[in-house]
């Protein structure tokens, strides 16, 4: 028995180490967006931490909180619909409503949210 | 007479502090072995002074380099010394015979203001100098010393005249030795017993011109088949010695410390290969009047590509097709800089780089069609250009799909997209209007946008790569403008950078440029500093490109406006308020953006780095 569960803490703990660089989550989140702009976050390190390749990691969309906090999310150039962004949002981003799925990334403590598509 | 010193503090396991504790004066000295590269660093002239001792080739067509220079220098181990009044000495070690028991060093120094002095010490040894094994070893073994200042190491035949000199060495002795001195500062955190450094004089003497005539070391000979293993220099040890070998106190004179035979020496293969180096070398040399014209003239090449060979896996096919690239090049190249108000010692630095540079991609670059090497040659024109074709050539080794033309007429940004993004800007047709130089401390004259806000083209704009220099150029577009190539002559201006600060040649230029081409309604784009470090950029700075606009005076000074793309939004990337002011008193151009999510997180305020001068587009 001891055996078995050894066994099970050791899957468990290969298996979240496995997932570091592994979307762990995916969420959706309905904001008002405010603008889009170069992202200033540390490529670098994100794309360390998500495997995305950092030339993929260029924008960002920013929108306030309930404590009107500005929260700018980066963008995955590399599945983004960004013909559809450009053609329904990108020219009256100001306001607008939108529902953003994002992949979430944890190591550790940290969590990184990636958007991954827009409506 | 034994002195009590004691260390106040280290910093680095190199850099000692030393006390005279019963005079409470303080003397500090720093020592630590240094290769040839880092003593061009430390002291230059140091460098061009000991690249005159190491005898790579003769430069006179009469003399052999092993006949007439019988001795060579080892450059990978440099034994360096300096005080606290700056005064620096570096002591080289004469390669010797294994079976030698004497050791030499040709000591040189360096004092403010003073030429520099060269001195041969010769440590007599009571065993062989294969038998040494460590610096104790070797003090011990010592039984006497022999002192000759060089009066002139430039000259073939050297006479000798007197000179002071104190040699000796570090030991590391109890802080508090004898006396029962409980106090704290006897002891280490760990309850140990403290120690200090002490320094030791061998020998303090002034030689007074009576030793030979001529500046010839005993051993080294590349032929050592004739050298004795006993003491040939006993007829005449009195050149002088004096002082005490016993431990005692240091005085005015420069100290030195002996660099004493650890493991390599004549009869090691690397050393011998020196030989058949300098041959191939020599051949080089030989080659053309052209060639040995830039050899003569520059002190330190010779000496720098002997240690750059024997530091870099000997005389392999590549390196020799290297060398041989660099030398056949270096005439042309070096007299590149012709377009730059630089001082002798700035040549002398970009001459160095240069061939570096030329060692290190010589053989990829011969590789590559001769036109193209032509124009990548022929770019080399200032640090900043050495700086940006290395960058380059780096990222094609990197990526060989990248072509030089490609990135030379296109890009700033070496990001890995980049090369995918082209947009034929073509060599050549440079905006070549004159204008005036223009006086910055005056009010500046205002100058309204020269590009309608609804044109503005910010960050996420359909179309165009997701990348500030892109969006940058498609501003400009908008006025029918271009930028111009980043490696055409005077065609951009480095006026900042996060290693010198500010240009003040380039700023002056920069400055009458941007009043012009604003007169006109150019708009130009410029590179940002505004987060230390860089994401690739060759000068190192810039993160960031943003276009000027305008530019004027209020009350906080006078001012360039810019368009931001960092942002989608206009109201924020044209805004009224994205002014970089100029600052008289420091020449840097800053200030901030409204581009208010994204500096939100950037480490400071806005730079100029570089002006990318403007060109009508075709």
């Amino acid at each position: 028995m001891k055996k078995i569960f050894l066994i099970i803490i050791i899957l468990f703990f290969n298996s979240c180490n496995a997932q570091n660089k592994r979307i762990s989550e995916k969420r959706t989140i309905n904001v008002v967006l405010n603008s889009i702009g170069k992202t200033n976050k540390d490529k670098n390190l994100i794309a360390a931490m998500t495997g995305i390749n950092k030339s993929n990691l260029t924008t960002n969309l920013y929108y306030y909180d309930n404590s009107k906090n500005i929260i700018g999310l980066l963008i995955n150039d590399e599945v983004f619909n960004y013909d559809y962004f450009n053609s329904k949002i990108y020219y009256n981003i100001e306001n607008k409503r939108v529902k953003l799925y994002l992949d979430v990334y944890k190591n550790k403590s940290k969590e990184v949210l990636i958007i991954r598509k827009i409506k | 007479m034994v002195f009590v010193l004691s260390i106040f503090q280290s910093c680095s396991p190199e850099e000692v502090v030393l006390q005279n504790e019963s005079l409470t004066k303080s003397r500090d000295y720093s020592f630590k072995k240094i290769n040839f590269l880092e003593l061009k660093k430390i002291n230059n002239q140091a460098f061009i002074e000991s690249a005159k001792l190491k005898n790579v080739v003769a430069s006179d067509k009469n003399k052999t380099s092993n006949s007439t220079f019988n001795y060579d220098i080892d450059l990978q181990n440099i034994q360096y010394v300096k005080r606290a009044n700056d005064d620096e000495t570096f002591s080289f070690r004469i390669f010797q015979v294994p079976t030698a028991t004497f050791q030499q060093n040709i000591i040189v120094e360096f004092k403010k203001n003073e030429e520099p002095q060269s001195y041969l010490v010769t440590y007599y040894l009571n065993k062989q100098v294969n038998q040494i094994n460590n610096s104790n070893d070797f003090i011990r073994a010592i039984k006497s010393t022999s002192t000759v200042k060089i009066e002139n190491q430039l000259k073939t035949h050297r006479t000798t005249s007197g000179g002071c000199l104190q040699v000796g060495y570090y030991e590391e002795v109890d802080a508090c030795e004898g006396n029962l001195d409980t106090s704290p500062r006897c002891y280490n955190s760990d309850g140990t017993r403290a120690t200090i450094n002490v320094f030791k004089v061998i020998d303090s003497a002034c030689s007074t011109g009576g030793g030979p005539t001529d500046f010839i070391p005993l051993a080294s000979q590349w032929d050592f088949s004739n050298t004795s293993s006993s003491n040939p220099y006993s007829e005449y040890t009195g050149t002088t010695t004096g002082g005490s070998t016993a431990g005692g106190e240091t005085t005015d004179l420069n100290i030195f410390l002996p660099n004493y035979f650890e493991g390599s020496d004549l009869s090691d293969p690397a050393v011998q290969n020196m030989l058949q180096i300098n041959q191939f070398i020599t051949t080089l040399y030989n080659s053309s009047n052209e060639i040995k014209g830039v050899i003569d003239n520059t002190e330190w090449l010779m000496a720098y590509t002997n240690y750059w060979i024997g530091t870099n896996g000997g005389l392999t096919s590549s390196n020799q097709i290297a060398l041989t690239y660099a030398f056949n090049n270096i005439p042309t190249i070096f007299n590149q800089y012709y377009n730059n108000d630089y001082t002798p010692s700035q040549v002398a630095n970009f001459k160095f780089s240069v061939f570096q540079f030329l060692l290190y991609h010589g053989e990829w670059l011969s590789n590559l069609d001769p036109q193209i090497q032509i124009s990548i040659l022929e770019t080399i024109t200032s640090f900043e250009q050495i700086e940006f074709v290395n960058g380059t050539i780096n990222f094609m080794i990197e990526n060989p799909s990248a072509t030089w033309e490609n990135i030379f007429h296109n890009r700033t940004a070496l990001d890995r997209n980049s090369a995918e993004d082209l947009d034929n800007n073509q060599e050549g047709g440079n905006d070549t209007s004159v204008y005036s130089d223009f006086n910055p401390q005056q009010t500046w004259t205002t100058i309204n946008r020269v590009i309608r806000t609804s044109q503005f083209v910010g960050w996420g704009t359909p179309g165009i790569k997701r990348n500030c220099m892109d969006y940058a150029k498609a501003q400009i577009a908008k006025n029918g403008y271009q930028i111009s190539n980043y490696g055409s002559a005077d065609q951009t201006l480095q006026i900042y950078d996060e290693q010198n600060g500010v240009n003040n040649t380039n700023l002056k230029k920069g400055l009458s440029y941007l009043k012009y081409a604003l007169s006109n309604n150019i708009p130009v784009i410029v590179g940002i500093d505004d987060n230390p470090g860089h994401p690739g950029n060759p000068d190192k700075s810039t993160d960031h490109f943003v276009v000027l606009v305008g530019m004027g005076s209020n009350s906080n000074g006078n001012y360039f406006q810019f368009y931001d793309n960092a942002s989608g939004t206009t109201s924020q990337g044209t805004s009224s308020l994205n002014l970089l002011y100029y600052n008289p008193q420091t020449g840097k151009i800053s200030g901030k953006s409204q581009c208010v999510e994204y500096v939100n997180s950037v480490a400071h305020d806005y730079i100029i780095t570089q002006i990318r001068k403007s060109k009508p587009k075709p």
